[in-house]
């Protein structure tokens, strides 16, 4: 199992590599650069090319990209930020909570409302219900999450008046951006669960333990679910990636001071350090949530993790 | 004898858009306490819906139960409540599956799953549940260092073992074996049968045991129903069955077994295949498949009549034979 883990955190280098080379060459080919941000448009030429020397931006692409990874690996250095001059790292450190939660409430929404239709779904196929659920998450995954969060606004904020348009000062000013960001993941994971559970619940196993007088609650909870798992952790891990994707927009939409609406300020304001750094750090943890899931898998499916095992000690 | 079964006049229907799939057409059978009767057909005649009614786990819908009463014990078990049925489920009637492979939840050990049923019916102690688990796996010639493996790591006769395990653990007073060994090895196949064998006789249970082996047939059962198309077509003991079978249909049944003493190089098999059940022809099922078939066959559905005590067929050409002409018919 630890020689898994190793060898994932390997496979992890040359993902996250190429996820700074794709960042690197898309902020250096991107029009505008960042002096003329910082220095404002009536900088003299003299000026502007001492600031580049002085961020080494006068250098050849794949030097400043040597550069960049040689800083990171050898020093841990992930530069400055070029609007008030802190470290990149310690910017993002201090974002990232407020983002993580706003992903961990989106995933918890999504988790409530997902499982829990879909499995009523999928044991009440074709009833009212379910036609009713498949087509709220067919318009959950259709919506773009920024423009339900600005309905979200207008309906609850504007019109009913009872939950706060934007900012972040108490809990009930996460209900409306968790919602917003969580719906898409509810859909998905709702049409993960259904289909699967339908499955599942034709299998010889299941009509073996109903055969035992079981319960159908314990039946369905207890033993469809576990079975029915393993593809709605998928989505789930995949979801989490699209969660945090999605905070980026949505951070902005709501005022929240995160890591997404850092990012979008960042780009807005050519400030390469940090948009690469905050890329690589949102890259980093979909790397780290993936294996979790795979991890889980074991966890969950007996199957799995002997394949692990034999993976570890062949026979 | 006492009768522990008894099933009359039994009908279940699928339905299947807009066809009504008649899967069990008004059958009636009985079970005495301690015997075995062998259900045998060919695939798709009704047999597992059968099974599945008796337990009322036909999947509701698109399935129904149309008409028909089942006895158990002396009650109807079509009239019991869902939560009534649960407690008889596992614990006084309890069934084995055709297929071991795909029969046990995979993501859970089988030692837990044969505990499961003795916590349903029997105690809430976990331990004592344990125990008596890792007693049954032993029981079935599992050591009981197995309890905490998972179904994968067992071979398919292993697995059956286990299936047998969890359905004699509440001791059940009637055991449902469908096709208990279709899915297995030959050689794994006779042990398995002899373990069920040794097992009801220590339990006492009785058995209805779906096939269309007639070979296991003769070895475990004591009386023998022909099914065909959802209907029995013949009825009656081992004796009956393999010395005097006397509906067609049963005839082509063993016309299509090879046998080794025959002269003869081929095989007799039964022509044609087994009627659409959403499609039934209005007369003798068997009718257009029958090589004895009249016009009246395709017309009228034969009555049952008893050709010798005890000893059943659906066939219009035995109707005769009880107005007095007895014997003359099998010519």
């Amino acid at each position: 199992m630890y020689k898994f883990i190793l060898k994932r955190l390997i496979m992890m280098i040359p993902v996250l590599l190429g996820v700074v080379f794709i960042i690197f060459s898309m902020m250096y080919l991107t029009p505008g650069s960042p002096e003329d941000m910082i220095l404002g448009e009536n900088a003299t030429e003299e000026d502007k090319q001492q600031l580049r020397e002085e961020l080494g931006l006068d250098e050849p692409f794949l030097v400043q990209f040597g550069t960049y990874i040689f800083d990171i690996v050898t020093k841990g250095d992930f530069g400055t930020s070029y609007t008030n001059g802190r470290p990149v790292t310690e910017e993002i450190l201090q974002r990232f909570p407020t983002t993580a939660l706003l992903a961990a409430l989106s995933m918890l929404v999504a988790l409530c409302i997902g499982i829990p239709l879909g499995i009523l779904a999928a044991t009440k196929q074709y009833s009212i219900f379910d036609h009713f659920a498949t087509t709220v998450s067919l318009f959950g995954i259709s919506v773009p999450n920024f423009w339900l969060g600005m309905m979200l606004i207008i309906v609850f904020s504007v019109h009913l008046g009872i939950l706060p348009p934007s900012g972040f000062y108490g809990a009930e000013y996460w209900i409306l951006p968790a919602i917003t960001v969580g719906s898409g993941a509810a859909a998905n994971i709702m049409r993960t669960t259904r289909s699967t559970m339908l499955e599942v619940i034709r299998q010889d196993y299941i009509r073996c333990i109903r055969a035992k007088g079981q319960t159908e609650g314990k039946t369905i909870w207890g033993h469809a679910l576990r079975n029915a798992l393993i593809p709605i952790i998928t989505v789930v891990g995949i979801q989490c990636g699209v969660l945090l994707g999605g905070t980026v927009l949505v951070e902005t939409v709501f005022a929240i001071p995160g890591l997404g609406k850092l990012m979008v300020d960042s780009i807005k304001a050519k400030n390469y350090p940090m948009v690469q750094g905050g890329v690589l750090f949102i890259a980093l943890v979909f790397c780290v949530i993936n294996l979790l899931v795979d991890l889980l898998y074991a966890y969950i499916d007996p199957r799995i993790k002997s394949q692990y095992q034999a993976k570890k000690r062949p026979k | 004898m006492e009768k522990l079964l008894s099933i009359r006049d039994l009908t279940i229907y699928y339905a299947s858009g807009k066809r009504t799939v008649k899967a069990v057409n008004g059958i009636s059978l009985e079970i005495e306490k301690g015997k075995t009767l062998g259900l045998v057909g060919e695939t798709g005649a009704g047999k597992t819906t059968t099974a599945l009614g008796i337990l009322n786990l036909i999947p509701k819908p698109p399935g129904k139960i149309v008409s028909g009463e089942i006895f158990f014990e002396g009650e109807d078990l079509l009239k019991k409540t869902k939560k009534e049925m649960r407690k008889i489920r596992g614990d006084k009637i309890s069934m084995i599956f055709q297929d071991p492979m795909t029969s046990l939840d995979p993501v859970v050990t089988v030692g837990d799953q044969i505990a499961e049923v003795i916590r349903l019916h029997q105690t809430n102690s976990p331990k004592e549940a344990e125990k008596k688990a890792i007693e049954m796996l032993e029981l079935v010639g599992i050591p009981g260092e197995r309890y905490n493996e998972y179904p994968h790591q067992f071979s398919g006769g292993m697995k059956q073992r286990v299936i047998i395990a969890i359905a004699l653990a509440c001791n059940p007073s009637l055991l449902i074996a469908d096709e208990p060994t279709t899915a297995l090895d030959v050689t794994i196949q006779a042990q398995i049968l002899e373990l069920m064998a040794n097992l009801r006789r220590e339990f006492g249970s009785s058995m209805l045991l779906i096939t269309h082996d007639l070979g296991v047939v003769a070895e475990v059962c004591d009386n023998v129903a022909i099914m065909y198309a959802g209907q029995i077509v013949e009825y009656g003991n081992l004796r009956h069955i393999y010395r005097n079978a006397s509906h067609p249909y049963t005839e082509g049944l063993f016309g299509s077994i090879p046998n080794l003493n025959d002269e003869a190089e081929r095989l007799k098999p039964i022509r044609g295949l087994m009627p659409d059940p959403s499609d039934l022809p209005p007369g003798c099922s068997f009718a257009p498949r029958c090589p004895y078939a009249t016009a009246r066959c395709h017309e009228e559905d034969p009555a049952v009549c008893e050709i010798e005590p005890g000893h059943l067929v659906k066939c219009h050409r035995y109707e005769k034979a009880e107005e007095g002409e007895h014997g003359s018919a099998t010519s």
